[in-house]
């Protein structure tokens, strides 16, 4: 064993420093707000409820979802709200499968309006939606996602504060059973926490594809979704950000989405989520560490691009040291042949290393942060298997589509994610 | 709490988590210099009390100075200081200090088993000397290190004396002197010559034929155990 080069231990402190930093940053927040952690649902909204509702309308964009846009639109009209103040505008963005004739199922259904276009990209189907909408509120929901009945009322009373212009719910799986989806199950429920945590501070940088909410009057400042690097609802956080706009979270309004089912296909949405959070990142840099527009420029978006950059830099180290201990056993391999000796545990051995307690440390708090989801999403504290699967292989596979994702917004090739 | 506050309160906590973890890891390696530290004291009594023994007892029975347990210790403590150099560096003081020591008493005890071969015929050392080097001008050494330990784990009984080649310690130069070991690494003295280069456990059993005498002895007395 050969003592650490002693530059390369620095770099490492500095990069362990930098994610605790972040996690303690974090949970600072979480004491702070602890309030999020009650079990009691929608709390916070029954206090802000408004005196009027506001009219909905929820855009449904479809490209080839003919398995799944019927439960879509049903889950949304089985929403616990007045059906007179609710609508539901289905977009069809040129499928080539039968969407089309199972959205014409509603063609009589005075709740849901029907669209059909030329195939333009998700945003293209949304923008047709918002033009063609008059609700005060106006809302997407992906055609692979379902919503909880009482999703939206969680949500509305929200922008009771004339402050908010968008509210982002809390996004969930559909109940996993495989292996490749209970691991994004306890990911997504990591994401709950996060998403709460940023939006006390003003910070939310995605508002989700299923089922964020906009006051309609933001279109009208800001305009609609652009193409942009075929993650358009990063942008358009962005964009409200850089209009000193307020994002909210309604952590408790569940809307159930499908994920990916292969480790390709998850891969595949990775490196477009990534490559567009990296490119949109590059567009708006007048918001990092500008103090003018707050939280989402001095903490969010640092500390994600700053969490890709530590993803790489481990990813590298840990291949670099595997490679060199492969090498050295198939050198002593030749040297010495077959020797094997069962381990023997002695306490004088133990990695006590400033670097080895560090990382254990930033373990410990991530799993904390997987609890803390699960008790926002749930309502429970209860390990479940979906936990062990994230902390055993979630490290592996992120630095894959991490390091895809650099060399593709380094290149600025976005690729075509369909 | 204002966000520039909650910026500088995260930073001071980080960084306190940085000083106890930095702290805690310090006091492992403090308990473990303090167990190297008894070891090294025990090894040298031990060494005090044997050399004296054969004082006393000019002719003592051989039978009684079976030491077998001694060498095995100073295996164990040489693990132990060479985990420490790799995790503390080579440069730290404490651990120059604990492999000058370490290197002391391999000496004292290379010369103990000298005198008392010479004294009881019966006593048939088999020994190395290896000579390796920290100051990067032997990238083979690591490996020799592991073809030594798998030597001693297949054949308990033979005795590696491992120094660092450019120890400031006067009795290790000395010793290389006595044996006219250059600076070409890794070096080893077997038979009281130096040989050069990595070698592999199948060219140390051919260098050092006795080893088959001593793994069939050692199979023989495991039978009549």
């Amino acid at each position: 064993m050969q003592p650490m080069n002693p530059i390369l231990s620095i770099v490492v402190e500095a990069f362990l420093f930098i994610s605790l930093y972040v996690q303690v940053f974090l949970i600072i927040t979480l004491i702070e707000h602890r309030e999020t952690l009650s079990a009691k649902k929608g709390r916070r909204a029954d206090a802000l409820q408004p005196i009027a509702l506001p009219t909905v309308s929820v855009i449904v964009p479809c490209f080839n979802e003919q398995a799944t846009v019927v439960g879509t639109i049903e889950s949304l009209k089985r929403l616990n709200y007045p059906q007179d103040k609710l609508s539901i505008i289905a977009v069809d963005d040129g499928s080539t499968d039968d969407t089309w004739s199972y959205l014409k199922k509603y063609e009589n259904d005075p709740q849901v309006k029907l669209f059909h276009k030329d195939n333009g990209g998700k945003h293209t189907a949304v923008n047709i939606g918002i033009e063609n909408s008059t609700s005060d509120i106006v809302g997407c929901l992906d055609a692979d996602s379902f919503v909880h009945p009482e999703a939206l009322n969680r949500m509305v009373p929200l922008f009771a504060d004339p402050r908010v212009m968008a509210v982002t719910p809390a996004i969930r799986l559909r109940p996993p059973s495989k292996l490749i989806e209970y691991i994004q199950n306890a990911e997504y429920n990591i994401g709950v926490f996060l998403r709460k945590m940023y939006s006390v501070f003003n910070a939310i940088h995605v508002t989700p594809g299923p089922f964020s909410m906009f006051r309609r009057s933001v279109f009208e400042h800001v305009g609609t979704f652009r193409s942009a690097y075929n993650t358009e609802d990063l942008e358009m956080a962005l964009r409200l950000h850089s209009h000193n706009m307020v994002i909210e979270n309604a952590e408790h309004a569940y809307v159930y989405t499908t994920p990916p089912a292969t480790v390709k296909a998850l891969v595949k949405q990775r490196v477009r989520w990534t490559t567009g959070f990296l490119l949109n990142v590059r567009d708006y840099r007048r918001l990092l560490f500008s103090r003018r527009h707050g939280q989402i420029g001095t903490f969010t978006l640092p500390a994600g691009v700053m969490s890709l950059v530590t993803a790489m830099f481990f990813a590298g180290y840990a291949i670099v040291n595997a490679a060199g201990t492969a090498y050295d056993n198939l050198t002593r391999w030749q040297l010495v042949g077959w020797q094997w000796h069962w381990p023997a545990f002695q306490l004088f051995y133990l990695n006590t290393t400033v670097i080895r307690l560090l990382t254990f440390a930033l373990i410990a708090a991530a799993v904390a942060f997987i609890f803390f989801g699960k008790r926002m999403a749930t309502g429970t504290w209860r390990p479940s298997r979906d936990m062990l699967a994230y902390v055993a292989l979630y490290g592996f596979l992120a630095p894959v589509w991490v390091a895809i994702s650099w060399g593709r917004a380094l290149t600025r090739n976005v690729g075509n994610w369909r | 709490m204002t966000s520039y506050r909650k910026y500088l309160w995260a930073f001071a906590i980080t960084v306190l988590i940085f000083l106890g973890v930095t702290f805690v890891s310090n006091y492992f390696d403090s308990q473990r210099i303090n167990e190297i530290k008894g070891i090294q004291d025990s090894i040298s009594m031990n060494i005090l009390s044997s050399e004296t023994q054969f004082d006393l007892l000019k002719e003592t029975p051989c039978d009684d100075l079976g030491n077998s347990s001694l060498s095995q210790e100073l295996d164990t403590l040489g693990e132990q200081v060479s985990y420490l150099e790799s995790t503390r560096g080579e440069n730290d003081a404490q651990v120059t200090a604990l492999k000058q020591e370490y290197a002391l008493l391999e000496i004292k005890d290379f010369i103990l088993m000298q005198t008392m071969s010479e004294k009881c015929p019966a006593v048939k050392p088999v020994f190395v000397l290896y000579f390796y080097s920290n100051a990067g001008d032997c990238p083979a050494c690591s490996d020799m290190g592991a073809v030594l330990t798998a030597l001693r784990q297949n054949y308990p009984e033979i005795r590696v004396y491992s120094f660092d080649y450019n120890e400031s310690v006067s009795a290790v130069n000395t010793l290389e002197d006595i044996y006219k070991v250059k600076a070409q690494f890794p070096a080893l003295v077997i038979h009281n010559k130096p040989v050069y280069g990595l070698k592999s456990l199948a060219d140390m059993e051919k260098l050092m034929p006795e080893l088959a005498k001593l793994a069939s002895s050692t199979e023989a007395t495991s039978t009549v155990n």
